[in-house]
């Protein structure tokens, strides 16, 4: 009872693990819930749409951490090695990449896939989510890039960093071990939280936006099933338009989580993790900042 | 400062050259093999014979060999394309559709600069109202959480608890559970309107589509500010400015000194937190708010490229003629790549502008506060 009480006590106090449970709680309840009363292809799909938006999403966070992790790594070789003009280069691409609004990148980066899909180089269903992972990553890794970099310039203001190079200490190691690993992880996490919202974001509206069409050739269809993909299709359309419908007949609303259950179930997916990883991300900082 | 317009500036330069060398290199329409294509429609256009026979077309190609028995390779593509262009002509989604947009024209040029003037009118009153609203939010939250407020589910619980308590009298209990219920529909709204504001501008805007005001310019305005979660995450950032300067040094020193701390006083009614220009005058939190204003102007900057994407979002997929986002993506859908390009340097500039006079509202503070 007493270690019950402790591990709800310490739920209570970490709102990420708060959040994160009731996260999981309210998907599973959403599963159950659509097991129930949603149709086997519907359901099938919609399955296969979060499976595939998360797959997506957690590429994404590998890539662009490699690539921040990457670009931090070259940034450094580059100062050592050379003078500041390759350095002002990186830092001039990657503030261009930052201040193009993320969801004309996409687009642009959609074009793309569209036009490989079209030429029939790119069939199989697992490149194209590749691609879309590391179209997203490109996007939004310069976010991840940024708060590498301001913990690094933070650490090289105290004393730490210059003893350590005086003690002869590797500056790859004391960047990446001691500033990164050991003294930024949670920084380092609670941006991937919070990037992981953006990836989702992202991928579900520019799946929406193509259902107004992209190209002649390519159709929701040639894409995999993600979040957006299936609220972009007409009957999870419909599903969303009866929600305004419970504005002139408020008793409407009863018949919401039966009958429109595809759209709802899509759309709210997509708001609840928004908010949950919203929130987790708030809780991790909080924690840190304990 | 002219270092940063400079700056600015080989940007939006670095980007039109990029663009416009991926249009030529990738995106150009009927370039490949131009030479072989001009004959080829001009034979179409002229309509010398009847393309749809088989011996006229059989006939034309032996005429061509005779004339350039040298090049009967190049005959036959010749041939071989008039064949394309007819068949283009019965299945192309342009002709068919109606679509009479062959490229970046002055006409175009002109149509899509009167869209640009709305995107940018949609464009400033949503930057201004989100600035605004989020130094309200997070001013609230701020001096909500320095009063000791505690959350209504915290409230509700502890309302809960005491009105299933047996020891309290049944008048108190029953006033308890009045509270409880009050505190749940609170709740209950405030979770409402958390949904909505996390939502993507295209799930409320589908939900209420078919009324009256869903086209409206003014509804464009209010998703670009409460919906696609714009407005809480930048409120957040106010937040965590207003939080860390209130734990700064000179805070205490103000207090230990004797300035106003109270937060449980008539500076911090509704009206004063709502209202535009908010001044708290004799009290600590209006050097905190003026110290965290002065950092936030840099979050204009992120805060710029982010509710572009979210109004980007909104026109594309609200699908309403006549926006700009909604025009690019129908010239995506006509292969029209040198409008697209058009409009995302618009879009592009824009951007930029905005960041350069942040950058120079900035760059003046700092000097004012400097010399002061």
């Amino acid at each position: 009872m007493k270690t019950a009480n402790l591990l709800l006590y310490k739920i209570d106090k970490q709102r990420d693990l708060k959040w994160f449970l009731f996260y999981l709680v309210g998907i599973q309840f959403l599963l159950l819930w659509n097991e129930l009363f949603l149709n086997k292809p519907a359901f099938a799909l919609l399955k296969e749409a979060f499976l595939n938006s998360f797959i997506i999403g957690a590429l994404v966070l590998v890539f662009a951490f490699f690539l921040s992790w990457g670009t931090v790594n070259l940034r450094l070789y580059l100062t050592n090695k050379f003078n500041g003009i390759l350095l002002t280069i990186i830092d001039f691409i990657i503030d261009t990449i930052k201040s193009i609004p993320q969801i004309i990148s996409v687009l642009l980066g959609y074009i793309f896939i569209t036009l490989i899909i079209t030429k029939e180089t790119v069939k199989n269903e697992t490149t194209i989510i590749l691609l879309i992972s590391v179209l997203l990553s490109i996007v939004i890794f310069p976010e991840l890039y940024e708060t590498m970099i301001n913990r690094i310039k933070y650490f090289k203001k105290s004393d730490f960093y210059n003893s350590m190079l005086v003690c002869g200490i590797n500056e790859y190691r004391i960047m990446n071990y001691d500033i990164l690993y050991k003294n930024s992880v949670g920084f380092i996490i609670h941006k991937l939280v919070s990037l992981f919202g953006v990836a989702l974001f992202l991928q579900c509206s520019i799946d929406f936006i193509i259902s107004v069409g992209l190209s002649n050739d390519v159709s929701l269809s040639n894409f995999p099933a993600t979040l957006g993909n299936l609220l972009a299709k007409m009957d999870s359309k419909q599903d969303i338009l009866a929600i305004g419908k419970t504005i002139s007949n408020p008793l409407y609303i009863i018949k919401l989580p039966f009958e429109h259950l595809q759209g709802l179930s899509t759309a709210f997916i997509i708001v609840f993790t928004l908010l949950c990883v919203f929130k987790i991300s708030d809780g991790i900082i909080k924690r840190i900042g304990k | 400062m002219q270092k940063k317009a400079f700056e600015h500036l080989i940007s939006v330069v670095f980007v039109a050259v990029f663009l416009v060398a991926i249009y030529l290199l990738f995106l150009k329409k009927e370039d490949v093999n131009k030479p072989k294509m001009q004959i080829s429609t001009k034979l179409f256009e002229k309509q010398i014979i009847d393309f749809g026979d088989n011996y006229e077309k059989a006939l034309l190609f032996d005429i061509l060999n005779i004339y350039t028995p040298d090049s009967i390779e190049l005959n036959s593509s010749i041939i071989s394309n008039i064949e394309d262009l007819q068949t283009e002509k019965f299945t192309d989604f342009n002709l068919k559709s109606g679509n009479d947009n062959n490229g970046l024209s002055f006409g175009v040029i002109k149509k899509i600069l009167k869209m640009y003037f709305w995107f940018l009118v949609i464009y400033l009153i949503a930057i201004i109202l989100i600035h605004s609203f989020a130094k309200t939010f997070a001013i609230w939250k701020f001096v909500k959480v320095k009063q000791g407020t505690r959350s209504y589910f915290d409230e509700f619980v502890t309302n809960l608890k005491d009105y299933v308590n047996n020891i309290l009298p049944k008048a108190v209990r029953k006033h308890k559970l009045n509270i409880a219920v009050k505190l749940f529909f609170k709740g209950f709204i405030k979770t409402i309107s958390y949904f909505i504001i996390f939502s993507p501008s295209y799930v409320v805007a589908y939900s209420i589509k078919g009324s009256s005001i869903s086209d409206s310019l003014i509804f464009l305005i209010l998703l670009a500010v409460f919906t696609n979660g714009l407005l809480i995450n930048y409120s957040y950032r106010f937040y965590s400015l207003l939080k860390a300067e209130s734990k700064k040094g000179y805070v205490n020193t103000a207090i230990v000194k004797g300035l106003n701390n109270n937060y449980k006083n008539p500076l911090f009614g509704y009206k004063k937190i709502i209202k535009f220009n908010k001044k708290f005058p004799g009290h600590v939190f209006n050097h905190i708010y003026l110290n965290a204003v002065y950092q936030n102007i840099l979050n204009i900057k992120e805060l710029s490229a982010l509710l572009i994407t979210g109004i980007v979002i909104i026109e594309m997929a609200l699908n309403i003629q006549g926006y700009l986002c909604y025009e690019m993506l129908q010239n995506i859908l006509y292969k029209n790549y040198d409008v697209v390009i058009f409009i995302v340097l618009l879009i592009f500039i824009t951007v930029k502008t905005t960041e350069f006079f942040v950058d120079v509202k900035y760059y003046r503070l700092t000097q004012k506060y400097e010399n002061s």
